[in-house]
């Protein structure tokens, strides 16, 4: 239980490049998933006419929903996503796609609170971190009440206190990091602030209402400045 | 200064804006010299290619699209006016259910090039696009 996080978190020797291998391949997949879909929206030189209202209507509405599980969803390009559908829908849109990133970040911290900690540790087995695994299978069973306290303790680092203490301030920077996807998107971070349980909901609410204002607002001021 | 002369004397400053506006622009909508004029060619939205063919015609002092009538926009006056050797118009066209579509465009020999621009405001979106026709007498 004297582990420090730092060495917790790093594994042994070659390992290393396994992780590497294996977190390089999750980024390539991202970006080629990206740079995919931004070629065949080309290729396809889709025109938009008042005779497609119909589909329009119908396809927005799927592209929300979409939106919102993509968004929701860790490692997921959501937010490319969600700036696609503001600029596509205009500044009303701006406001629903707000609403949209809202809900979809407040359902990941809820399936992040939900989600048992034996899925996450398996997940970094998987990745080799197996320390970090050890260290989230004592986190889980330290009541939560207690885990702030078991946290400092295991931090050789002195920046961990910190870390912790302005926890709130960190998500918001984390949730506005440009390629933040490579760190799981805004679905896997507040899916990873869930499982923490170390945000209380209410508060992360709050914050996240905040923390998620300045693309929409940036893209409003855009609009009227034109 | 400019500021100070629309300040003391703002009915001067606009009589010298539409002063200069007819020297430029001659305004001839109230003969309507379109009327009777026909074009067919091709349309698409801005920065893309063809899409469709489309018709456009001035009759009576209204202009129209006959593919646009299909969605529901009917026809409407136009304005024209001359500009060098070419003519200009404008008309918005008004659908119940499907917003407006501003047309502007120049006349010049047998060839009609035109903007045009589709507005429609929802409660949760709004749709703002442009389109391109070009087209031959007929």
């Amino acid at each position: 239980m004297d582990r420090s996080i730092h060495s917790d978190l790093a594994p042994r020797g070659s390992n290393w490049a396994i992780t590497l291998a294996k977190l390089l391949a999750i980024a390539l997949l991202i970006i080629l998933g990206n740079a995919g879909a931004s070629w065949l929206i080309d290729r396809l030189e889709i025109q938009i006419w008042p005779s497609h209202l119909e589909y329009l209507d119908r396809t927005v509405l799927i592209s929300l929903a979409l939106y919102l599980a993509l968004m929701a969803v860790p490692f997921m390009p959501g937010i490319e996503v969600g700036l696609a559908l503001m600029v596509t829908l205009g500044m009303r849109g701006v406001v629903v796609v707000y609403l949209c990133t809202l809900a979809a970040l407040t359902i990941s911290f809820g399936l992040g609170r939900l989600l048992p900690a034996h899925v996450l540790v398996s997940a970094l087995r998987w990745l080799n971190l197996t320390r970090a695994a050890a260290l989230l299978e004592d986190f889980a069973a330290t009541r939560p009440e207690e885990r702030l306290e078991f946290l400092a303790k295991q931090a050789a680092n002195q920046a961990v206190p910190a870390v912790i203490k302005y926890r709130y301030l960190i998500l918001a920077v984390l949730l506005n990091l440009p390629g933040n996807a490579l760190i799981g998107g805004g679905g896997g971070i507040a899916m990873m602030a869930g499982m923490s349980r170390l945000y209380s909901f209410p508060m992360f609410f709050l914050l996240v209402s905040a923390a998620i204002l300045p693309g929409p607002v940036l893209i409003m001021l855009s609009a009227s400045v034109r | 200064m400019n500021l100070s002369i629309r300040r003391i004397c703002p009915g001067a400053f606009s009589l010298l804006v539409s002063l200069a506006a007819c020297a430029a622009d001659v305004p001839v909508s109230e003969n309507h010299p379109l009327d009777g004029s026909r074009f067919q060619g091709q349309t698409g939205e801005q920065g893309k290619g063809n899409h469709h063919e489309d018709t456009i015609t001035f009759e009576d002092g209204r202009f129209r699209s006959l593919d646009c009538e299909n969605w529901g926009f009917g026809p409407a006056p136009y304005s024209a006016w001359t500009e060098g050797d070419a003519y200009r118009f404008a008309a918005t066209l008004h659908s119940d259910d499907r917003g407006t579509l501003d047309w502007t465009g120049t006349i010049r020999d047998d060839t009609a090039e035109a903007t045009f621009r589709w507005i429609h405001e929802r409660w949760y979106w709004s749709i703002d696009r442009s389109y391109w026709f070009k087209g031959k007498r007929q």
